[in-house]
């Protein structure tokens, strides 16, 4: 259910700002959290994955199917990574990096895709150096946003309501 | 939330995918679907006399399946890429290596366009099932694309909501700080409700599941996939053309 929040949260809930990686404040966010509320290794992959073969079925995603569902599988990977490594995610340390590392793997994945077509080493490094400085900071900024909303579940006693279902 | 995205959100009908209905790609198995775009995907890989031969058989499969309006909304998508990657690769690099990259993006950004464009939801739940998913992930998948619409409808009652409460985001490209959180705390004010929205309706969804004897060990699927004729055809004609294009080597 939250992979549907991810895929409206990205065809609907921009901020106003036109720079390459925006989408990744809430987009990262909604990973974060959904990471924390189902806390099993591969739950944000798993989430990335059904909402990106959703975002191709409704034709979101300006460069093909492929690049989209690879997309948003790899910023699921990011997530779950560092969250593998690093734990607890209570920490805001902990959000920033994995959104960050999330954004940066959605960037990867076209800069992969883009070497494995052949495209020249030196065109990549130009045009995806400025999205790659962007990639972080709307990262960090997606990780900070899902620390802050995390925050705001676990006061308003949303974790020990999970955990009495459970 | 700006007056932009929130009538893209009204305007978004999440559940309505964008399936042709009157293409023969309908009748074929969603596995040998999946099996030409991964197939047209790696063709990428192949030299430039190759992959015009290639290209044009692809080409001959998206006219025969009615599909010339998706491959076309596609590449439109990227014609400015397009064009610049091919004016610097011919300025640069040479104009046999500009029309190579431009098949190749062009190839790559429009395969799954085959799989995409001609499988519902529902079929694609089967296919993940029968591809060795487990059925309760791919139950999962069927339930969220459903509950889409549902979830949309949820997330304009929050934003309608705060709205009336006065939380409404500003449009600036202001960069400072005070801005910045500005925009994190509206965001917090939108996603919060949303999530715990979702994980109640996830239960609620889980809890019928169960009643119902999901989980038994004993369940089978109502309806599974069998590769028909047109599946046998389109997997022999593919093979055949890569096998002539290997001996062509």
């Amino acid at each position: 259910m939250l992979a549907a929040l991810v895929v409206l949260a990205n065809v609907t809930l921009r901020f106003p700002i036109r720079m390459p990686g925006h989408s990744g404040v809430v987009w990262m966010a909604l990973l974060v959290v959904a990471r924390a509320v189902v806390p099993r290794h591969g739950a944000a992959a798993v989430a990335a994955l059904f909402s990106g073969i959703m975002a191709a079925l409704m034709g979101v995603g300006d460069k093909g199917a492929l690049d989209t569902v690879l997309s948003y599988l790899a910023a699921g990977v990011g997530v779950d990574l560092v969250m593998v490594v690093a734990g607890n995610p209570e920490r805001a340390i902990v959000c920033v990096a994995a959104a960050m590392t999330g954004n940066i793997f959605k960037l990867a994945v076209k800069v992969l895709l883009e070497l494995w077509i052949g495209i020249p080493t030196g065109f990549i490094l130009l045009g995806r150096l400025y999205p790659a400085a962007t990639h972080v900071v709307f990262g960090a900024a997606g990780g900070y946003l899902g620390f802050l909303v995390l925050r705001a579940l676990r006061r308003a006693g949303f974790f020990a309501y999970l955990a009495e279902r459970r | 939330m700006h007056g932009r995205s929130l009538s893209r959100l009204y305007a978004t009908r999440p559940t309505s995918c964008a399936v042709v209905p009157d293409s023969f790609l309908r009748r074929a198995d969603p596995r040998t679907k999946l099996a030409l775009s991964i197939l047209a995907s790696l063709a990428v890989m192949l030299p430039l006399p190759r992959l015009v031969v290639f290209v044009s058989a692809y080409a001959v499969l998206v006219l025969a399946a009615g599909l010339v309006r998706q491959v076309g909304e596609q590449v439109w998508r990227i014609r400015l890429l397009l064009l610049v990657l091919f004016a610097l690769d011919w300025v640069f690099i040479g104009a046999g290596f500009a029309v190579l990259i431009t098949l190749r993006l062009v190839l790559l950004v429009t395969s799954f366009t085959l799989l995409f464009a001609t499988t519902t939801p529902e079929e694609m739940r089967q296919a993940i099932e029968r591809l060795g998913v487990p059925p309760r992930f791919a139950f999962v998948f069927a339930t969220t694309y459903r509950s889409l619409e549902l979830v949309r409808s949820e997330w304009l009652g929050i934003i309608e909501a705060q709205r009336a409460r006065g939380i409404t985001l500003q449009e600036t490209r202001e960069w400072s700080w005070t801005a910045w959180r500005a925009r994190l705390a509206w965001a917090v004010s939108l996603i919060v409700p949303a999530v715990v929205l979702v994980a109640q309706r996830a239960w609620s969804i889980t809890e019928a599941a169960a009643v119902r004897g999901f989980d038994s060990p004993r369940r089978l699927p109502a309806r599974s996939l069998r590769l028909a004729r047109v599946d046998h055809v389109l997997l022999a004609a593919t093979a055949g053309l890569f096998a002539g294009l290997y001996i062509w080597q």
